[in-house]
């Protein structure tokens, strides 16, 4: 099994209630395979209002059969502009 | 042509004569170029030279609201300021919230037009087809709030809005802002000095009048699936504010920290200035601009330490320059920082961005405290911040010549151009475009100096959602083009670009709104005015003697970031120039950068621009 870490970042902290945490994920894992997990933590990969990273880029800069590495970190912050 | 959304006038006060006029707009100035940004830039193209100095007699500043200025829709808050801005030493467009655009289109103008120089100090006051000067040299030294404050106590109760300029813009910091209400800035350029060149204190407008609506009913259906529409999709917003994104750019390693001399610090070093920590100890409640649901702004207090009482609204960009990037992890010394830059009048983008540029030249050992009135500057020093700020005001020590901005310092010390964030003399935003390459492109060609709005908000797209991919160069011209004349046209409408989504101002925008305020379909033409914009700004630079040559990044920029997740990253010349000549081809533009007159003639400009 792989640990990767998952990391609630800004205003996701409170929405989901939680700082970060760690998913096990079988051996040869790969990006396509991470929905299902990060599901299981209330996250859906597909909303428009999330912006999900993978060692600080984004998920559509992987391509989806990038194999998860020890170390790896999925970032989840909302989607936030201006300033 | 036109039902509604205009009130087609504009209002000329000549201040050294201190008589004023009222002049018809054109129907046709108007289905050009919709409104604000816009009509600022032809405005500025007939009226503003070459050869005019930014700070001389000569020059003009005017505002200009667009068709959603003051019309009863969600976030209808916005006022364009376009003059020749001190800081880049060129064209200046800048936008605000707050009342005054509603309240000048009260009055009956779409447009207010200042020239000329007045005799003493003075505020101007606009109540529907009057005006009237208020003279008082005991203004002078005030902060803005104040100045705000004394001119209301004279005026007869009613919805006055105002505007009104801090003691550093009367010291010709070309970096001062002009303040709008109690609290709303156009920020960025030097607008504040430029009024105070004219000896103009304050201004303040109201009226009694509405602006008319060609269908009424279906704005306020309109108005109805805003609010709906924004109650979810910028909660966050609401929640937090936009400090989130201090976390966020710095987990994505674009933070500009310690004067850019990296773009990531450990997250011990930098939560100090997170919006949790924000939210949670300093507070106070959020605020809204005109007509706004949203309310995205955090008002801010430290009530206890050294800072105790300073009052603030910190927004991302003044965390980010005044809290990493002068290496101050501590939210009070941020909000007492920011309060100082409202009460001097002073953007809180330069004012970071140039004290880090101090900070860092103490920590080389190029200056000293001898240089200084004795003064140390150092990172993490948030005391030696504030004094800073007011030594730029004051125009004391190394504060005489950071007041100056970027072009005044390097003119006067060449050598320190390297650690100096700037692209045509406006200071970088708080985004690395190292780490977003496309962001890079945006700061070079933006039509006012480095501007990650008017240059094309690229953040949204290279960076948080990944595409296109964030340390690509091929494709970014095209991309980047897009993004600016998306933000041309939302600049010309008088509506908050926060708010842009729930009316479908996009690229590909819907018809409803538009039509329902003015009568006339805008829609399939609002990329081609967007690009019209974009377009004759760029013949306003190039008639000032601006190339490719300017179109450039700063020399830190070819220097790889030496650590965090966009660790090894830089732009290099031929990085720029791939993403330059991609560009100026997607716009028309000869490899030089100027319009070509094949574009111009398609764009509608060669007539109006009397280049016929």
């Amino acid at each position: 099994m792989i640990e990767v870490t998952v990391k609630f970042l800004a205003g996701s902290r409170e929405d989901f209630g939680i700082s970060d945490t760690t998913i096990s994920m079988p051996q040869h894992a790969v990006l396509s395979d991470l929905g299902p997990y990060l599901h299981a933590l209330g996250v859906d990969q597909e909303a428009d209002d999330i912006i999900i990273t993978l060692n600080s880029r984004g998920l559509r800069q992987w391509p989806s059969d990038r194999r998860f590495a020890p170390g790896d970190v999925i970032a989840v912050f909302p989607l936030i502009s201006g300033g | 042509m036109f039902q509604g959304g205009y009130m087609g006038r504009l209002l000329r006060i000549d201040l050294s004569t201190r008589h004023y006029s009222i002049e018809e707009i054109e129907s046709e100035e108007y289905r050009l170029f919709l409104g604000g940004r816009g009509l600022g830039a032809l405005w500025y193209w007939r009226e503003i030279g070459p050869e005019v100095r930014p700070l001389s007699p000569e020059n003009k500043i005017g505002f200009f609201t667009g068709p959603m200025t003051g019309v009863p829709l969600v976030s209808t808050t916005k006022l364009q300021l376009t003059t020749k801005g001190p800081e880049t030493g060129h064209y200046l467009c800048s936008n605000s919230s707050g009342n005054f655009g509603p309240r000048l289109r009260e009055a009956g103008f779409d447009a207010l037009v200042l020239e000329g120089v007045s005799e003493r100090w003075t505020a101007i006051v606009v109540e529907n087809d009057t005006v009237r000067f208020i003279d008082d040299e005991s203004w002078q030294g005030t902060t803005p709030m104040c100045a705000r404050d004394r001119l209301l106590d004279g005026l007869p109760g009613g919805k006055w809005a105002t505007m009104s300029v801090g003691p550093a813009a009367e010291s010709g910091v070309v970096f001062s802002s002009l303040f709008v209400d109690d609290g709303r800035a156009f920020g960025r350029g030097g607008g504040g000095a430029v009024l105070a060149s004219r000896r103009i204190k304050a201004l303040a407008v109201r009226g009694d009048g509405s602006v008319p609506l060609a269908d009424a009913a279906k704005c306020k259906e309109i108005t109805a699936a805003a609010r709906d529409n924004l109650k979810t999709s910028r909660a966050k917003h609401r929640q937090l504010g936009t400090s989130q994104l201090v976390e966020i750019i710095n987990e994505l390693g674009c933070m500009p920290t310690r004067n850019f001399q990296t773009a990531w610090a450990p997250p011990e070093r930098v939560e100090g200035v997170y919006a949790q920590t924000l939210h949670d100890q300093y507070y106070v409640r959020n605020y809204a601009c005109y007509r706004c649901s949203v309310a995205c702004g955090q008002m801010a207090e430290v009530n206890e330490g050294e800072f105790a009482g300073a009052q603030a609204r910190p927004e991302y960009e003044s965390i980010g320059l005044l809290g990493p990037s002068c290496g101050i992890n501590k939210m009070d010394a941020v909000i007492a920082a920011n309060q100082k830059c409202d009460d001097l009048g002073i953007d809180t983008i330069t004012a970071g961005n140039l004290v880090a540029l101090v900070m860092e030249l103490f920590q080389r050992g190029l200056v000293s405290a001898e240089d200084n009135e004795g003064l140390e500057v150092h990172f993490g020093d948030g005391q030696a911040l504030l004094y800073m700020l007011d030594f730029i005001a004051e125009r004391r020590g190394l504060g005489d010549m950071i007041a100056d901005g970027a072009r005044g310092i390097i003119q006067a010390r060449p050598e320190w151009e390297r650690y100096i964030l700037h692209s045509k003399g406006l200071t970088f935003p708080a985004y690395d475009p190292r780490g977003f390459h496309g962001m890079g492109l945006s700061y070079a060609t933006s039509a006012r100096g480095a501007c990650h709005n008017v240059g094309g908000y690229t953040v949204s797209g290279e960076l948080l959602k990944g595409k296109p991919d964030r340390y690509a160069v091929e494709g970014k011209g095209e991309y980047v083009k897009s993004l600016q004349d998306n933000r041309a046209y939302i600049d010309s409408l008088g509506l908050c670009t926060v708010v842009r989504g729930a009316y479908q101002f996009t690229t590909s925008p819907a018809p409803e709104t538009l039509l329902a305020i003015t009568g006339y379909d805008f829609a399939p033409h609002l990329m081609t005015i967007g690009e019209r914009i974009s377009t004759l700004e760029r013949m306003i630079w190039v008639r000032e003697g601006i190339n490719r040559n300017q179109d450039a990044l700063p020399p830190r920029m070819k220097e790889a970031i030496p650590d965090g997740p966009a660790a090894g990253h830089f732009i290099s010349d031929e990085m720029l120039d791939t993403m330059l000549d991609e560009y100026y081809v997607s716009r028309g533009w000869d490899v030089t950068g100027k319009p070509m007159s094949e574009t111009l003639e398609k764009l509608e400009l060669t007539e109006v621009l009397g280049l016929g």
